[in-house]
């Protein structure tokens, strides 16, 4: 019975050692992640419960008087992202456009090498770099109090995500044929009417997805901010349109994540459970670019056949 | 207008893909480039419309003259590939509707008001033999055409930008007869005012439609015109031993 | 007067490409140089071979590195099993488009959640719930859950890219579809296994974060002799604790070093994948 229900799902009729293998281990991962799931829902749901609305709404985080309120750090979060795209954005299109539009043949394969190369550099080696370089230099040229901000961990941020913007948009630029390129120059149209007459209108859902998942990294990246943002709890503008507090030393979910706070929190369940909350938020975020970046290719596919 | 092409060679790296190559190519007129697959036909074509040296990394040594001037040097770019179209061998149809397609490049080469957009489209839709099949869905995606009429959109859409010479790939390879024939009567059409070079394997197609025939070879490495003369006289009576053999055994 | 507009608009579109890619390169130019310029005066044979000393203002990195060695080699045994069985499920075995679909959004989840997310969660679930404590062995599992996706993703698309034929000769031939996996199926992909494993070993060395709380310490730890309560040290965790600690310049120099080696090791990892890419680039336009 189970078996014949199987075969709904597997091309093959009768189960053999190496497909009962290939299943078992997949379950096993699925479970991981489940249980993953499962853990921040199950842990974190308790302080949304006590705390509320407030939990996003104010930014009150004293543990040692048993407040917990975070929104400091998810508007950290977000300012930094928010800089690190601003950024990273229009670079990442302009060299991704270089690359695969005005290079081609080995040129074009050494730049994807090298771009590919830099994406593998580990975080805390971009953070050390931040510390040493980036961090002076916005504290002379900005006039800051400190060269810790969420200025800093943005900047640094950006060029960190750069290389995944520009694989990415290389990769949907790339996927639009030659001949559509080749189509419209023998039409007589320049190589930026090309580009934005046939390669951009096609490529633009793969941009989109560029952008979602490099906006993801940026989201999640925990060690290289840790080392630049300053991790000062608490702080939040007065008005919308205040950005003081960017210049500032701030908190991100990530850099509160990481700090030694989650040794001290375990013991006590109402920390515990607010710590746990900060990583749900974290990853309803993350998981938000990442699933709509999905549907955004399935549906993209779907549509051109 | 008159398209003159002296020695021309075109090299990839240092291997020649055609040398030698002189025609021309008189007003009024259609001249069929034949020849067996790789002996650099699209090549020359693709030179002429400088697609080779600009997007393809080729080396282009010669002259061509269109309209007395040199190609390479006298002419902008985007102004000589609207004056000598070239249409593909496998139609490239951009997404969007049939209208938005007929306009695709004549809209980045001048301003149109809407009227006069809206005849554009009709009469080059008209002038490929394809506004009786389309009249009532230009508004609709261009996708959905048949091959065969999404070629002759891809002609529609050259003829919009007005060139004065059309460099046609293989344009009827992939077509069934009844498109093929049309196409066909529409190069017939076009000849009144426009020179044509059409690039064939079909030797029939030749026989019906051109004026003159060029046949080019690789057989001795590069490419080059080895026979070169008017329909009856290469397709009756050819002098060149393998211009012979071709023609026999097809 | 349209035609110079035309030309102009091209040519800015041109200029601002090029400025862009310049300015990559050039900031990643600059990183890199820093880094070799910086960390190669900070290396020596002493500096690899010998063990930390006065908290790592002296001494050298000789257990970080054998650390990061430790949980590369752990996480190459976990994650290969693993990998190709995901990749044999999407790519072989599994019937339709829609199926097929589901699977790979769930790699993309995995692919997707943040390091320290890992590391909070293998904290709760390995150091405490199985009362591990720090172990070299959580480290391991996570970031094998880490770049699992990369590497069956990797493998799976090389499977995808066997032209069907091979399979369908194979099968006429009578082999079972076990026998057909091991004979054609995956001496064909295993280009593509090696790249993404590489790659992902690459990514692995240097991950900080799901370590923090659950394998990784910054002294007093050799090589592991259990699984419980055996911490180790890595490389990626000395830099970060000395980062925090640059303003001495001793810390900072052991630090440069550090950077050194570490990168020479991801480095070393991309390279070697290099020719694998390339050949399963040539296997797909077989």
């Amino acid at each position: 019975m189970a078996i014949y229900r199987l075969d709904r799902f597997f091309k093959d009729k009768e189960l053999s050692g190496t497909m009962v293998f290939s299943i078992l281990f997949s379950a096993f991962v699925f479970l991981f992640l489940a249980a993953l799931i499962f853990f921040l829902f199950i842990e974190g749901f308790p302080a949304l419960k006590r705390e509320g609305l407030q939990f996003f709404t104010e930014a009150n985080w004293f543990f040692r008087i048993s407040e917990y309120k975070a929104a400091s750090m998810i508007y950290g979060t977000f300012m930094v992202s928010l800089i690190a795209i601003f950024i990273a954005a229009p670079i990442g299109f302009g060299a991704s456009v270089f690359i695969s539009e005005y290079l081609s043949g080995s040129p074009r394969f050494f730049a994807k090498s090298i771009i590919e190369l830099l994406a593998g550099i580990p975080s805390v080696v971009y953070g050390l770099l931040g510390i040493l370089f980036l961090q002076p230099f916005l504290y002379k040229n900005f006039d800051l109090n400190s060269g810790d901000t969420l200025l800093t961990a943005g900047v640094l941020l950006s060029i960190m995500i750069l290389p995944t913007i520009i694989t990415l948009s290389d990769d949907a630029f790339r996927s639009v044929s030659s001949e559509e390129r080749e189509t419209s120059l023998s039409l007589g149209l320049t190589k930026e009417e090309t580009f934005f007459s046939t390669v951009f209108p096609k490529a633009l859902p793969g941009f989109i997805v560029a952008i979602l998942l490099a906006t993801g990294r940026a989201l999640g990246e925990t060690i290289a901010v840790f080392l630049v943002v300053g991790r000062a709890d608490n702080r939040l503008p007065n008005s919308l349109f205040d950005l003081d507090p960017v210049f500032k030393a701030g908190q991100t979910l990530t850099s509160k994540l990481g700090g030694s706070e989650i040794f001290i929190a375990y013991g006590n369940p109402e920390h515990w459970s607010s710590i746990v909350a900060l990583g749900l938020f974290l990853f309803v975020f993350v998981m938000g670019c990442v699933l709509i970046g999905d549907l955004i290719l399935i549906y993209r596919d779907k549509s051109r056949i | 207008m008159e398209l003159k092409v002296k020695n021309l060679s075109v090299l990839s790296g240092k291997e020649q893909i055609v040398k030698n190559i002189s025609f021309s190519l008189n007003e009024n007129e259609i001249v069929a480039l034949v020849g067996p697959s790789g002996a650099g036909k699209s090549t020359i074509l693709r030179s002429l419309n400088r697609l080779a040296d600009k997007e393809s990394g080729l080396k282009v040594e010669g002259e061509v003259l269109y309209d007395g001037k040199n190609i390479f040097t006298s002419y902008s770019l985007n102004e000589l590939r609207r004056k000598i179209g070239l249409v593909f061998q496998k139609p490239c149809v951009f997404p969007g509707s049939i209208y938005k397609n007929v306009l695709f490049g004549i809209r980045h080469h001048k301003s149109l008001k809407k009227s006069e957009a809206d005849d554009l489209v009709e009469s080059m839709l008209k002038k490929s033999h394809l506004w009786r099949e389309v009249k009532d869905r230009i508004y609709k995606s261009a996708n959905i055409l048949s091959l065969g009429q999404k070629q002759r959109l891809a002609f529609a859409r050259t003829l919009a930008t007005d060139p004065d010479i059309l460099l046609l790939d293989e344009p009827t390879s992939s077509l069934d007869p009844y498109s093929t024939h049309e196409i066909e009567q529409v190069l017939l059409e076009l000849k009144q005012n426009k020179s044509i070079l059409l690039v064939t394997h079909l030797l029939q197609q030749g026989k019906r439609i051109s004026d003159r025939v060029l046949f080019i070879s690789s057989s001795n490495g590069p490419g080059e015109i080895v026979e070169e003369g008017t329909v009856s006289e290469i397709f009756d009576n050819p002098k060149n031993n393998e211009t012979k053999i071709y023609f026999q055994n097809s | 007067m349209r035609y110079y507009f035309r030309i102009s608009k091209d040519i800015c579109f041109k200029s601002f490409s090029l400025i862009s890619a310049l300015l990559t390169f050039g900031i990643l130019a600059l990183g890199l140089w820093l880094i070799v310029l910086k960390g190669f005066s900070a290396v020596s044979f002493d500096f690899i071979s010998s063990s930390m000393s006065q908290g790592g203002l002296s001494g050298g990195i000789l257990y970080q590195i054998i650390g990061t060695f430790i949980l590369i080699f752990t996480v190459l045994l976990i994650v290969s099993p693993l990998s190709v069985g995901i990749a044999l499920l999407r790519s072989f075995y599994l019937k339709n488009d829609k199926s097929r679909k589901i699977f790979t959004t769930f790699l993309y989840v995995i692919n997707g959640i943040p390091s320290i997310i890992f590391g909070i969660f293998g904290f709760f679930l390995f150091v405490k719930f199985f009362g591990w404590g720090k172990s070299w062995l959580t480290g391991g599992i996570l970031l094998s859950m880490m770049i699992l996706p990369t590497v069956s993703l990797s493998l799976s698309e090389g499977i995808s890219r066997i032209p069907k034929d091979y399979i369908e000769s194979a099968k006429s031939l009578g082999l079972s579809s076990s026998a057909v996996i091991f004979s054609v199926v995956l001496p064909q992909s295993f280009s593509s296994f090696i790249s993404g494993l590489l790659l992902g070993l690459a990514r692995a060395a240097g991950e900080t974060a799901p370590l923090l709380f659950t394998a990784t310490i910054f002294s007093g730890a050799d090589i592991p002799g259990g699984i419980k309560e055996s911490p180790i040290l890595s490389l990626p965790y000395h830099i970060f604790t000395l980062a925090q600690e640059s303003y001495q310049p001793q810390a900072l120099e052991n630090a440069w070093g550090s950077v050194f080696v570490l990168i020479l090791i991801v480095v070393f990892f991309s390279a070697l994948a290099l020719p694998f890419r390339l050949k399963s680039h040539e296997e797909a336009n077989v």
